[in-house]
């Protein structure tokens, strides 16, 4: 029977002794299962497209691997009677301090009227006066020519922007912190969700600060760059789009470059955008015939 | 520089190992009937989401407490309190019972 790292106490061995046969044949059963972490990236569907096709086949097969990942998410969800109780004490008491508030105000609310009605008094007698005052209009000369002033037209970009699909590396799938656990997927999450949702500004809120402690995910920079391209900040997208491509394996490689060249685009320049897009027009990738459909119409 | 390109070689293939581990752990789960004692675990009525998972990880996938701390969210003596508890009516459920 495996035995765990720190061992057995006494109330274990003396229990484990009586059901040892039957867990020896779940503990045989299960000795092939994926590990958790892996179970629950595949759950919330962040796995490279064919790690995750199998994935999700594996967790659909499996009762006994869906409810594991199912009873690991729930375990911060309920409440028991007593936190209820608890919870609803405290509420009741917070409504009763903003009734003591609520009170304090009541009595500052009739010189609260009078200042608005008075502001509103001086401000209309002030408009008033502007409107007798304002000089008439001289009228123009009979020789003037009007000449349209030129119009700012907003840019018009070749490369186009769309949201890429959320993905995880090999690599991150792999990571291993200190403590030995992958804490990387779960702080990816909310900066993914983020994302999924098409919030790109708490994206960047969630995902700056993994920057620092993840310097070797390249899922970091980015769909931080990503999001600040959205965000319509293009340098800031090229400098960790940038960062990026220095990170990115083979699977990421093609979609670090295109949003690198959108950004170069957007961030005003076009030779490093037309340079990153010849890069990928020539290799075989997911973006290649893309890259090389736009790289002639960007001047 | 030898020595870095030894280590680096050999983390690159560590980590190829790692990965091709996790691949083939997605290979198809054999179709067997279901254990008893998975079908207790999953079922009985009792036992809470916090129990099954930490009964899961210790008796069937041989983590420490530490570790079903750090996976749950929890502190060790949250996951010895469930443990206690799942296992012994595990033990009740099962005493006696052999191998199948």
């Amino acid at each position: 029977m495996k035995k765990p790292a720190d061992g057995w106490d006494a109330d274990e061995r003396a229990a484990l002794d009586v059901i040892e046969p039957a867990l020896d044949e779940l503990q045989a059963r299960h000795a092939g299962d994926p590990p958790i972490e892996l179970l629950r990236a595949a759950h919330a569907e962040v796995l490279p497209d064919d790690f995750q096709r199998d994935a999700r086949q594996w967790l659909e097969a499996s009762d006994w691997n869906r409810a594991l990942v199912t009873n690991v998410e729930a375990i911060d969800a309920p409440l028991t009677a007593g936190e209820q109780a608890g919870l609803l004490r405290r509420i009741r008491k917070g409504q009763a301090d903003e009734q003591i508030v609520g009170r304090r105000l009541w009595v500052w609310q009739p010189a609260f009227a009078i200042a608005a009605v008075l502001v509103i008094v001086m401000a209309g007698t002030w408009l008033i006066w502007q409107a007798q005052t304002v000089p008439e209009v001289s009228k123009p000369p009979a020789n003037q020519v009007a000449v349209a002033s030129p119009t700012v037209a907003s840019p018009v970009y070749v490369l186009s922007l769309d949201k890429p699909e959320i993905r995880i590396s090999a690599s991150s799938l792999t990571f291993r912190g200190d403590r030995g656990d992958n804490g990387l997927l779960a702080d990816l999450k909310p900066g993914f969700d983020a994302l999924r949702a098409g919030d790109y500004q708490a994206a960047e809120t969630a995902l700056s600060p993994l920057a620092g402690k993840y310097p070797s995910a390249v899922e970091v920079p980015f769909y931080l760059g990503v999001s600040q391209l959205f965000l319509n900040r293009p340098k800031d997208a090229l400098t960790n789009l940038t960062r990026a491509e220095a990170l990115a394996d083979s699977s990421f490689g093609p979609d670090v470059s295109w949003y690198a060249a959108v950004a170069s685009e957007r961030a005003g320049q076009p030779d490093a955008a037309r340079a990153r897009l010849a890069v990928l027009c020539k290799q075989p990738n997911v973006r290649a015939a893309e890259a090389c459909a736009v790289e002639q119409k960007l001047k | 520089l030898l020595t870095v390109v030894r280590n680096r070689a050999r983390d690159l293939w560590r980590r190829q190992v790692v990965e091709q581990r996790y691949v083939d752990s997605f290979a198809p789960p054999p179709e067997a009937e279901p254990l008893p004692m998975e079908t207790w675990i999953l079922e009985h009525a009792a036992l809470k989401p916090v129990h099954r998972t930490c009964l899961m990880l210790r008796y069937v996938y041989g983590m420490t407490r530490s570790e079903i701390a750090s996976k749950c969210g929890l502190n060790e003596t949250q996951v010895k309190g469930h443990l206690q508890y799942g296992l012994s009516l595990l033990r009740k459920a099962f005493e006696g019972v052999e191998r199948t």
